[in-house]
């Protein structure tokens, strides 16, 4: 009987987070209706998450593209089928590629950033400190990187989507030999607005859970530099999980109100 | 010995303070009052309570039980908005400076200023002002917090406490990491900038040097309670057992067991 102690005390430190989390997630929306807002820092997230981002999603949707080019084109040459091969390559970046990876690059480079710069704020009493000088840590540390991560993440999968299907066009007109008017033509034709704009609905919820988790773990890191350490890991893993999961998510939604 | 103040109104007034963190208590009915105007120190060796104590009065952390009051009014569970009022009347140093190290110096010489709508030309000439009150150049407000020595840093801090001419302030640790020298001029700095606001004092420290030359009052704190309160140079004469030790730095007395702990 003895493994149901620490099987009991797992389970109960999980709620425990899972309460936490979403205690802080109200407390932080709640924040985002209500004055004051600092549109100084607010820009400055702005350009951090997206002006900053743009050459690593970039290059991940570049090359994302070039390879689905040459492995649908592989796998469809099997069946004869290789005029398909710029409409699957802009559906599957605008509806799913485009928004995971940039959303998991993001993650990695904004949610690690976020998590260490709260979490060296709130480890060397900086949080504190804006409490005692009459500011609200989660309007002036949060607020401003919910709203960047939400607006930001959208416009980067929009130019990643665009990236992603030119990567596809150079390698489907230079390497495969297609027809550089009929491919430009097959992927116009075929896209439609509901697949971008899933995907840029996408795009905002990964933002959300990239900025929610930097936050959350840098604002509860306790333990000096160690701490900081693992809120930055915390953060990153667990913003890739939720970003696959979610992405599951809101794909079966989307494919019930397609269908 | 063990005396309450009387002697002016009590600006900051905690009574029965109770905090425990899990099992571990660490303020046992605390008692304190600190008269306006004046510059109260609590001593006390590492971990018996002192930053507990000052954050629950900063409403950082809420007490299990007990109140606190400020000017008359308690200052428990008081909505953000009144907090936020409570709190521009406060400033703050703390033991490692806290300077936002994405901001300039000045900007946060000037945070409270720039939040409160101040605009940012005024904010940065106040600002330069109340650096060389704490004896700065202007030309070190463009400077990056990462860019100054320890002791620059407290000055800074210091400067940002005072920078809302603050009825009350707090120093936590003023003098810690810093060489003897430093530690006086940061001492005088406290002193002159609390005489000529006219503000209220709260400082802890287990520097004695310090104590005895920032405070009006000493007061000490063991085992989550005050044990002994009185005048700064009544101190060192004190005939408590846990006072004289902790003044005189020995390892022999009743304090030994705790230490162990």
């Amino acid at each position: 009987m003895n493994f149901l102690q620490p099987t009991g005390r797992v389970f109960i430190a999980f709620l425990g987070s899972v309460g936490r989390l979403t205690m802080f997630t109200g407390v932080a929306l709640s924040h985002v209706v209500r004055p004051p807002w600092y549109p100084r820092i607010i820009l400055r997230q702005m350009i951090e998450i997206g002006y900053f981002s743009l050459p690593v999603v970039g290059l991940t949707a570049v090359f994302a593209g070039m390879v689905l080019a040459l492995q649908s084109f592989t796998g469809f040459a099997r069946f004869n089928a290789e005029g398909a091969v710029a409409n699957v390559v802009v559906l599957s970046i605008t509806r799913e590629l485009g928004p995971v990876l940039a959303g998991l690059m993001v993650s990695g480079r904004i949610g690690a950033s976020m998590a260490a710069e709260i979490g060296t704020m709130r480890v060397t009493e900086q949080v504190d400190a804006l409490t005692t000088l009459s500011t609200n840590p989660f309007k002036y540390l949060v607020v401003p990187r919910f709203i960047a991560g939400v607006t930001m993440l959208p416009v980067l999968v929009l130019i990643a989507d665009i990236i992603g299907v030119m990567g596809g066009y150079l390698i489907g007109v230079y390497e495969l030999g297609f027809n550089a008017a009929n491919y430009l033509q097959n992927t116009w034709d075929f896209l439609t607005a509901f697949d971008v704009i899933s995907g840029l609905v996408k795009a905002a919820v990964f933002g959300f859970i990239i900025t929610l988790m930097g936050c959350y773990h840098g604002y509860y890191s306790q333990g000096g530099a160690q701490g900081v350490g693992k809120a930055t890991t915390n953060a990153v893993v667990s913003a890739s999980i939720l970003i696959l999961c979610f992405d599951y998510i809101l794909t079966a939604i989307f494919f019930a109100a397609d269908g | 010995m063990t005396e309450t103040m009387t002697d002016a109104w009590p600006k900051i007034s905690l009574k029965d303070v109770h905090k425990s963190f899990g099992p571990k208590v660490v303020l046992d009915g605390l008692d304190l009052d600190i008269a306006e105007g004046r510059s109260m120190v609590v001593i006390g060796g590492s971990g018996v309570g002192k930053s507990v104590m000052l954050k629950c009065i900063l409403g950082l952390l809420t007490p299990d039980s007990g109140s606190v009051e400020i000017d008359g009014v308690s200052v428990l569970g008081l909505p953000s908005g009144e907090r936020d009022r409570v709190n521009r009347k406060i400033g703050m140093l703390f033991q490692g400076a806290a300077l936002f190290d994405s901001l300039p110096v000045w900007e946060n010489v000037a945070f409270r200023l720039l939040s409160d709508g101040t605009g940012r030309d005024e904010a940065r000439e106040i600002a330069v002002r109340k650096l060389a009150q704490v004896g700065l150049r202007p030309n070190v407000g463009h400077l990056s917090p990462a860019d100054l020595s320890g002791g620059m840093r407290k000055r800074v801090g210091l400067a940002r406490a005072i920078a809302g001419d603050p009825e009350i302030i707090f120093f936590d640790e003023p003098t810690t990491g810093l060489d003897p020298i430093m530690s006086d001029v940061i001492n005088e700095l406290i002193v002159s900038c609390v005489k000529e606001l006219g503000a209220t004092a709260l400082s802890i420290t287990h520097d004695m040097a310090s104590a005895q030359k920032i405070g009006d009052r000493i007061a000490m704190i063991y085992n989550g309670r005050i044990i002994w309160n009185g005048p700064a140079d009544e101190v060192a004469g004190s005939d408590n057992e846990l006072v004289e030790q902790f003044v005189n730095g020995r390892t022999d007395g009743p304090i030994q067991m705790a230490l162990r702990a």
